[in-house]
């Protein structure tokens, strides 16, 4: 076991480890991170870490070693071997989701080919036509093309729904993925009392604790948006949203950290946009939430790692997509290989 | 004498070209040519009409698809379904298109027995639901379509690594096994992948061999699935994807419950390259061996299409096999109701999502209401086998040219 993480970066030769490092460097440099001097620039990079890591971890105060690194989630992906296949195709996923979790009707998959409708095309059978879908990208844990699309004022317009496919079949082919139309979720009113911009997604970090391979949460937190940066895609707390800590026992929020206006960290009580209270509130229907991912990791026992994310609803979570791009989320709060499940799988992987 | 007005010699030609004529104003050539071009599979009406929305404001195509098709939809580069690409063959083959002939009729007629290509996409699988990448997976790779598809043939091109090590264990297995079998016989099916005990449950050795699904065949038929595998192996999994949304036997690892032991329906569903779809290959329904039953299994194929009994066959481990034989009259259309159940209920959403290339579906059908047992991807052959070969029909022939198995 190497003690840092630019001493195991140097000797991982396997193929698993080096397509991990491929992806991360591709992310690395694709990230639109602050500024930051180039020595620290370097050592983030050579240790495995974005470089909005430098601020989001504080790491002018903490040790780098401590915390679980961009290349080490992506690493972390392979336990799980064959299997996650389940976890790459949305629509694998939903099934499997469905047994333990609401999840929205998948109606219609746009490829560059085409659009293959899984439910009838919603103007053949008016009466259930949505008033709002969403559109993700066919791999679960891309969500740079998720949007919600409203369709309640254009419900009659039988032309300008088929135009939408339309466009959704030519930026398919233009960007060769596929897209899913799906129903949309509605949220918890009181999330959206705290903030009406967007889902603030719940993150959930499932593993097996080493001894007896039971299931455990590791990490959850909620991420929270503001005005500050709303967009189509969920909020992502290095473009300044919001993380709140979860304490997965009591489903309490125990912190909430973010980026302010300056770039630097900071630590909320309350919504900055609303003066909604967090820190001190209870996740609604925890308890039962809970439950559902205990027995969905306790059944699931071809996975070994999984990180989920959901939209929190009045009757419970509704699934949104797998997440490998949230551990910073839960790390703003406590690093990671301070868990025993995580520092345990992490050392199967790398030898 | 009347003058003769024709000689004689040139009367027969006269009398073909008269029958020629009489025939093409009767419409006998196109009436052959779309009877062949349905016969092959590789027109699908309803595909058609899906992937050219703009022929339901078309009267004459909506009527009659494949007339359209035969009449304007050619010149307009259409595919006639998934199993074939127009505009892609015309491109390849300079021949055809120079040629000015259908070419879908060219690949049924010459193409096909010329190892060309219907289509760039292995198995006709465009982009079927979830089918990111492609799930099909050639297993024998830098098979030409063209090449010895005999078991001998097979085996001498399997050099990647997971076929060699699936060779290993089978051979491992043949040697566990092999009992008094004479050099001769041993080395007649150790060279074409049968297991001992094949010799006399096959009736081998047989001119029909090649026609055999071999053991070590049935295992790298599971490979032709690619990425989609790993589904067929856990069946936690399976009871996660199919339980909701199929009648399915409750997983025994969830509910603690055992496996029933009643009758069971197996289903052999493999990917049809005219349709690029799933298509029932061979349906039989099995009971398993006894004490009661002298330790002799039952076997009994039905009808895909009908549901009706058409042999019976028993046989036990040591490839002793009673059989096949035509059914008794109360044995014809016992699993008739339930096959036809089961089709609707279960085979049918399956097939519809495409999912795999090769693969066993076990229904239970000692309830009224049939359910779900297991997919597999390594089919157990013995059971259809025991009725004479699988891989007999031109489906079959073109899905081992297609997977190179």
């Amino acid at each position: 076991m190497f003690s840092t993480h630019k001493e195991s970066i140097a000797h991982a030769d396997d193929i698993a480890s080096l397509q991990a490092w491929k992806d991360f460097t591709l992310r690395f440099w694709e990230e639109s991170a602050p500024t930051i001097k180039e020595e620290q620039s370097r050592q983030l990079f050579h240790s495995g870490f974005y470089r909005s890591r430098a601020t989001l971890y504080d790491l002018a105060e903490n040790d780098l070693n401590a915390y679980l690194s961009d290349y080490q989630s992506l690493r972390l992906q392979s336990i799980n071997q064959k299997y996650q296949t389940v976890l790459s195709d949305r629509v694998l996923c939903s099934h499997v989701m469905a047994n333990y979790f609401d999840v929205e009707k998948n109606i219609c998959i746009i490829s560059k080919n085409g659009a293959q409708w899984i439910e009838s095309p919603w103007w053949t059978t008016e009466s259930s036509a949505p008033s709002m879908v969403q559109v993700h990208s066919l791999a679960p844990d891309d969500h740079t093309q998720y949007r919600k699309i409203q369709l309640a004022e254009n419900r009659d317009s039988l032309a300008f729904q088929k135009t939408l496919i339309n466009q959704l079949v030519e930026e398919a082919e233009e960007q060769s993925e596929a897209l899913i139309i799906s129903t949309a979720p509605v949220q918890h009113s009181w999330l959206t009392k705290v903030s009406p911009e967007g889902y603030h997604l719940l993150h959930v970090l499932l593993v097996r604790e080493p001894d007896e391979g039971l299931p455990e949460i590791a990490a959850a937190s909620l991420t929270v948006g503001s005005k500050a940066n709303q967009s189509n895609t969920p909020a992502r707390v290095e473009e300044g949203a919001l993380s709140a800590s979860i304490n997965p026992q009591t489903g309490l929020i125990t912190a909430c950290r973010g980026l302010n206006q300056q770039g630097v960290i900071d630590t909320y009580l309350q919504h900055p946009d609303t003066a909604q209270t967090l820190v001190g509130e209870h996740l609604p229907n925890w308890e039962a939430i809970r439950k559902a991912l205990l027995r969905f990791f306790d059944e699931s026992s071809y996975l070994h790692v999984c990180s989920l994310s959901f939209v929190v609803t009045e009757t419970g979570v509704s699934f949104f997509g797998t997440n490998t791009d949230v551990m910073a989320a839960h790390q703003m709060h406590q690093p990671l290989l301070e868990h025993p499940g995580i520092a345990n799988h992490l050392n199967k992987v790398s030898g | 004498m009347p003058a003769q007005l024709v000689p004689t010699q040139y009367m027969s030609t006269l009398f073909k070209t008269l029958e020629w004529r009489l025939k093409r104003r009767l419409g006998y050539q196109e009436a052959k040519i779309r009877a062949e071009i349905e016969q092959s599979g590789y027109f699908h009406s309803e595909w058609y009409l899906a992937n050219y929305p703009e022929l339901l404001n078309e009267p004459r195509a909506v009527k009659d698809p494949l007339g359209y098709y035969l009449a304007s939809g050619i010149q307009q580069g259409h595919n006639p379904g998934p199993g074939f690409h127009t505009q892609w063959y015309l491109e390849e083959y300079d021949d055809v298109r120079n040629a000015s002939i259908n070419p879908l009729l060219h690949y049924l007629r010459h193409g096909r027995q010329e190892d060309r290509r219907p289509t760039p996409f292995l198995g006709g699988v465009q982009s079927i639901m979830h089918k990111q990448g492609g799930a099909n997976h050639r297993v024998i790779y830098k098979t030409r379509r063209s090449a010895d598809l005999s078991h001998v043939g097979r085996i001498k091109r399997l050099e990647h690594s997971e076929g060699v090590q699936i060779w290993r264990e089978f051979s491992q297995t043949f040697r566990a096994q092999q009992g008094s079998l004479a050099q001769q016989e041993a080395e007649y099916l150790h060279n074409r992948g049968f297991l001992p005990n094949r010799k006399r449950l096959y009736k081998l050795p047989d001119t029909r061999v090649d026609a055999y699904i071999s053991d070590l065949q049935a295992s790298l038929l599971a490979q032709t699935n690619g990425p989609m595998q790993p589904l067929l192996e856990n069946t936690e999994l399976q009871w996660q994807l199919y339980n909701h949304r199929v009648p399915m036997v409750a997983n025994p690892t969830v509910t603690k419950k055992a496996q029933p032991t009643g009758p069971v329906l197996k289903v052999i569903l493999m990917m049809d390259p005219a349709g690029a779809g799933l298509v029932p290959l061979s349906v039989v329904a099995t009971k398993k061996a006894t004490a009661a039953t002298v330790g002799m299994a039952l076997s009994m194929q039905l009808s895909p299409n009908s549901g009706r009994t058409r042999s019976v066959a028993r046989f036990n481990s040591s490839g002793t096999v009673v059989g096949p034989r035509k059914p008794v009259p109360w044995e014809k259309y016992r699993y008739k109701a339930a096959w036809q159940q089961a089709s609707k209920d279960i085979i049918f959403p399956i097939q519809k999502e495409s999912l795999y290339s090769f693969v066993q579906l076990d229904i239970d059908i000692s309830t009224p209401t049939p359910m779900l047992i297991r997919l597999a991807a390594t089919p157990t052959v013995e059971d259809f086998q025991v009725h004479g070969p699988l891989m007999q029909n031109q489906t079959a022939i073109d899905f081992m040219r297609e997977f190179g198995i």
